[in-house]
């Protein structure tokens, strides 16, 4: 497996993480991946925001004698608006957008591996947007299994929220292959001092840990039960919240028309109860979903 | 339903993806005096204000494609012509950074308790414009 020379990002892997804490640090990284791509001839691509483009050329200017402007940059706000959709990504605005772009590069480039970075999946978390980012990391693994693309991606610890017990930080996780050194374990010096980190690392977190164990002696097993619980009622209720927001709003209306109208507007009326119990449909949609997860998740 | 007094002005935006949401609000809204008008994203409500349209107040949903309701909020907060106007927040989710300062109702809201604070808003901006 190639390595870059300094911060371990696989040139062979198909989708790496990058957690990171400063932009110079991340700006080093992506160089150092754009680099080797570079170095053997192959296309890359970075969608980034504009603060890190201008990081990232700078890095690569600096740290490697290569042609920067020989990299393809899209922003990444922009390539966002391009697919998403209610919230989410939208599959096939994804396939006509960055999937097609990537079909492009690999028609003109056959036989050439693809370098891509990609931080809208960081931009969408730093929007408190962390579903839609996990999907966005399938489209890719998607794009991923067709071509021959290395992707990193990076995301900024601080916009990760640690309020599940670390489950989206797992999930995150599980979304790629590799997951690099965080920046802390990077920049330790040898790798007696990377050890003696992780140590430190795990000496603090036996303090979140609970102190009993069950009958079974699994304590991070009922953590883990417990912050899955934790997130499946909180989803839950978000789904929930919107349909009988609109249920209520169109009974309300409904009513109102009833107490104000001389003469009420049946048609309007019936309009009107039908979209409530289209909303009433979806809560029980998103009802049978709960129970089916429950019992799946009971078995 | 024991809604304020009909209001005679008042302008109020609605800025909300669900369409049969934003019909009902917007009948409701306007059967006691409000005058009112939709955008389905934050771009398209940045565009309206951009156009000199001053809404007494603006109510907005978070989570919608485009530009969602937190990036409208910081838009917003950066352009010194439109970051007076009052925001409610409506949202399914829980108050974000960015809308601390907004106030912020959670679905599915009271529509009494909308309707007063909507009619809050409307006061103190025809105030503040008389």
């Amino acid at each position: 497996m190639l390595r870059s020379e300094t911060t371990g990002v696989s040139a062979t892997g198909a989708h790496a993480v990058q957690f990171y804490e400063d932009d110079e640090f991340l700006a080093t990284v992506v160089a150092d991946f754009l680099a080797t791509g570079l170095r053997l001839g192959r296309p890359c691509v970075v969608i980034a925001t504009l603060e890190h483009r201008t990081a990232i050329e700078a890095a690569l200017r600096h740290n490697h004698a290569v042609d920067v402007d020989d990299v393809l940059y899209l922003d990444a706000r922009e390539t966002l608006t391009q697919f998403m959709f209610d919230g989410r990504p939208d599959r096939a605005r994804f396939a006509e957008s960055v999937g097609r772009l990537v079909a492009d590069i690999a028609v003109s480039a056959p036989e050439k591996v693809i370098h891509a970075f990609g931080e809208m999946v960081n931009v969408l978390c730093a929007d408190r947007m962390v579903g839609a980012a996990i999907e966005l990391e399938g489209l890719w693994n998607d794009l991923i299994a067709r071509y021959a693309v290395h992707l990193l991606c990076a995301y900024q610890t601080s916009v990760l929220r640690n309020a599940d017990g670390g489950a989206t930080f797992d999930h995150l996780c599980g979304c790629h292959i590799d997951v690099l050194s965080t920046q802390r374990l990077a920049m330790q010096p040898d790798e007696a001092a990377r050890l003696r980190h992780i140590a430190r690392l795990e000496h603090r977190v036996r303090d979140f840990e609970p102190a009993s164990v069950d009958e079974r002696g699994f304590p991070a097993l009922v953590e883990t039960e417990s912050a899955a619980r934790v997130r499946f009622v909180s989803v839950a209720s978000h789904e929930l919240r919107n349909p009988v927001h609109v249920l209520r709003l169109q009974l309300q209306a409904a009513l109102r028309a009833l107490s104000i109208d001389e003469v009420p507007d049946l048609s309007g009326l019936r309009a009107r109860i039908e979209r409530a119990d289209a909303q009433a449909v979806k809560v029980s949609q998103i009802l049978d979903d709960m129970l089916m997860q429950l019992r799946h998740s009971e078995n | 339903m024991n809604g304020p007094a009909a209001t005679t002005c008042g302008n109020v935006l609605i800025v909300d993806d669900d369409v049969d949401g934003v019909d009902a609000l917007k009948y409701l809204l306007e059967s006691h005096g409000y005058h009112v008008d939709s955008a389905g994203n934050g771009r398209e409500a940045l565009e309206y204000l951009r156009t000199g349209a001053r809404p007494c107040v603006v109510i907005l949903d978070l989570a919608m494609p485009v530009m969602n309701g937190w990036q409208f909020l910081a838009a917003r907060q950066s352009d010194e012509a439109l970051a007076s106007i009052p925001v409610i927040v409506v949202t399914a989710s829980q108050p974000a950074p960015g809308a601390e300062s907004e106030l912020v109702m959670t679905k599915p809201v009271d529509l009494d308790d909308l309707l007063a604070r909507v009619g809050a808003a409307c006061a103190v901006t025809e105030r503040r414009h008389s």
